[in-house]
Formats: C-alpha cells, structure tokens, sequence
C-alpha cells in the first residue's frame, strides 16, 4: 500500500483540476440530503488566479500538501523554469483581466 | 431537518471483500472512516455535520477556497486510497444520506448497475486530456500558410504600401477563418487516435479559462487500461509535442477515479 495521504492525481494535476472532477454536476447520485455545490465554472477563474500565487495559496493556509512527507521533494522550487514563467505569464494576464471583471463578480472574490 | 443533525457522507463504492480497514479521515480532517458493507459491496462513509453542507451559511462557505480546497483533496484522497485495494464508484464531493436506510435504499435499487460498474472498472483508470489553444501562436503559422499558399509565396515588402496592407488584410482574415476549422479537425484526428487506446472515452464540458491567450478547447477523459497506461501517456505527450509550434498543446492529468464514467443512479 502506497504511504500517502494526498491525492495522487495531485502529481499531475492542480487543485483547480481536482475540483473540477469532484464537483462534476455530471455525476448522478444523489443523497437524500439535498447539497447546493458552488458553480465550478463561475468560481473558475479565482480559483486559477489563487492558485497560480503560490504566495496567496499560502497565506490562505492552502499549502497543506507543501512540506508533506510524500511530496518532500516537490515545491515551488522543484518547478521546471518553463513551468515557473507559464503560470506567471498567466497570473500576469488573470489579474489583468480581474481588474476588468464587474463588481458583481468581484463581490464574490474568494480571494479578498 | 434540524440543522445540528449528523449525515453520512459518502465518498465511494467499492467491493467489500479487498477493504482493509483505511488509513484516510473524513474531509474536515478528523473524522474516522467507516466501510460500511452491503452484501459484496461496501459504501466508504465518514459522519458530518448537515450544517457543514446543507444551508445558506454552509453555501456561502462553499464558495471559500480555504474551506473547499482541503475538502476536496480529502474527498479525492479518501477514494484515491481506494481504488488501491480494487475498481470505485466514485460520489460528487457532498454527497449526503440522512441515515443508513436512506443509503441502503439507493444500494437496493441500483446494486446490479454499481456491481457491473465496478465489474467494468477492474483494472481501469480514467485520464484527463485538455487541449490548450495559444491563439497567438496559432495565427501566424495559418497565416504564413496562405502567404504562400495559391499562387506561391507573396513577398509582402516587394508590394506597394496599401496593397501590402490589404495583403496583410486578407491574409489575416483567412487564417482566422481557418483556425476553428483546424482546430476541430486536428483535436477530432488526436482524440481518435487515443481512443485507440482506451476502452472508454467521455467529453466534459471545457472550462473557460479567459479569453486571451491560452484557452481551454476540449476536456476530455478516457477510461485506459492500466497495461497500457505508459503507451498512453506517452501518445499524449507526444501529440502535444507535435502540436506545440502550431498553438495546440494537451495537457494530461491523473489517474483519477472512473468520475466521467459513473452510471446515473437517481434516488
């Protein structure tokens, strides 16, 4: 048995990647409990600029599996530099873009 | 229903027999796992509070990344440590049950479905695929294409100022016009091709992802052998590669539980 308490799709994958699998309205079974889910799509876009910043994942306490025994030699630094100035290109065009996106959906900023 | 009440969530269903007891906790961290059994099947569970889910002040939390971020891993953590011991049935994150008859009432009614489902998962995971469009990149090879397309290449500084812009025009406009064109058909050539490697194959619904630069074109997830998991990841890649210089990459995620593959099993 694999010693590890983290999801191992997470070694491929991002949060935002997991959260579109788990959330997937696709999936018809139903409790008797009736669960509102958030809308992955319209939450889409904070998600990816939270975490894009490694920094702000951090001050939200979103870091969890950073220092994880089974990811010990993963991080930050373990990224690629092809990597590292993809997702700051990104983050670069993201909060651009936030700073264009409505107040109504700024309101609903996950990230203030 | 109170709002003080416990409920059972559910993370996955699963064949009762390879179950040792699970390392995992519920998704606020703490709670024990339960392996619930119902004849050869069991229900993976752990106990909730209902106002942790149910409820405008438990809506507005779900919005909150610091809430549903660690959830969600533990969600997918719990059925990762799973699919370890054998196939899933894979349950959306929330998934609640008021009570255990309630739980044994859906298992009653869709236990051949959740049996033949695990029965075609046996050896199987499913892979995310997404096609990632670089607009920017993929214009000026479309373009360069029509420039020397036809009538052989057009040297544009050989053209008078206005003719050159009106060349530059033309050519433009083409290439855009083109471009959803060959996006479709190269996306529908490579999804093809992996499918020759999976036994399964589902499109979800792509995700916008902004609207310049980089955007999401296709979400895909096959279901893959797991004896021709490396032949397939490695047929990804290599379409990636491929693609790169034209604007197309596909980005290749897990392995996840079957999510994209479950059966409808409506209460």
């Amino acid at each position: 048995m694999n010693s590890r308490g983290l999801p191992q799709s997470l070694q491929t994958s991002s949060l935002p990647d997991v959260l579109e699998r788990v959330l997937d309205k696709g999936i018809i079974l139903a409790g008797d409990i009736k669960v509102n889910l958030v809308d992955i799509e319209l939450l889409s876009l904070q998600i990816r600029l939270v975490i894009c910043s490694v920094d702000k994942a951090r001050e939200m306490g979103m870091d969890w599996w950073v220092g994880h025994p089974a990811f010990s030699s993963r991080g930050q630094a373990a990224l690629p530099a092809t990597a590292l100035s993809r997702i700051e290109e990104r983050l670069a065009r993201l909060e651009s873009m936030q700073r264009k996106v409505p107040a109504e959906i700024e309101e609903e900023s996950v990230c203030g | 229903m109170t709002m003080s009440e416990t409920a059972f969530y559910l993370f996955c269903f699963a064949r009762s027999a390879p179950l040792p007891e699970l390392r995992g906790t519920g998704v606020d961290g703490q709670s024990p796992l339960v392996v619930w059994p119902f004849a050869e099947l069991a229900a993976v569970l752990s106990t909730v509070d209902v106002a942790d889910f149910s409820g405008p002040v438990a809506e507005a939390r779900m919005k909150d990344l610091s809430w549903l971020g660690p959830r969600a891993c533990r969600h997918e953590a719990v059925i990762e440590e799973v699919m370890d011991y054998g196939p899933v049935l894979p349950a959306r994150f929330g998934t609640l049950f008021s009570s255990l008859e309630s739980l044994e009432g859906l298992l009653v009614n869709h236990h051949r479905a959740i049996s033949q489902f695990l029965d075609q998962m046996t050896g199987h995971e499913e892979w995310g695929v997404k096609g990632v469009l670089n607009r920017e990149q993929a214009l000026p090879e479309l373009k360069s294409r029509h420039q020397t397309g036809g009538g052989g290449h057009i040297d544009l500084s050989s053209l008078a100022r206005g003719t050159r812009y009106l060349q530059g025009r033309r050519v433009r406009a083409a290439a855009e016009k083109e471009l959803p064109q060959w996006l479709q058909a190269t996306c529908c050539r490579v999804a093809e091709d992996l499918r020759g490697y999976a036994s399964g194959f589902s499109v979800r619904k792509a995700l916008a992802n902004g609207g310049s630069g980089s955007e999401v074109v296709s979400d895909w997830a096959f279901l893959v052998p797991r004896g021709v998991r490396a032949d397939f990841c490695g047929r990804v890649k290599r379409a990636s590669a491929e693609l790169a210089d034209r604007g197309l990459t596909f980005e290749l995620t897990g392995p996840w539980p079957p999510y994209s593959f479950t059966p409808s099993l409506p209460a």
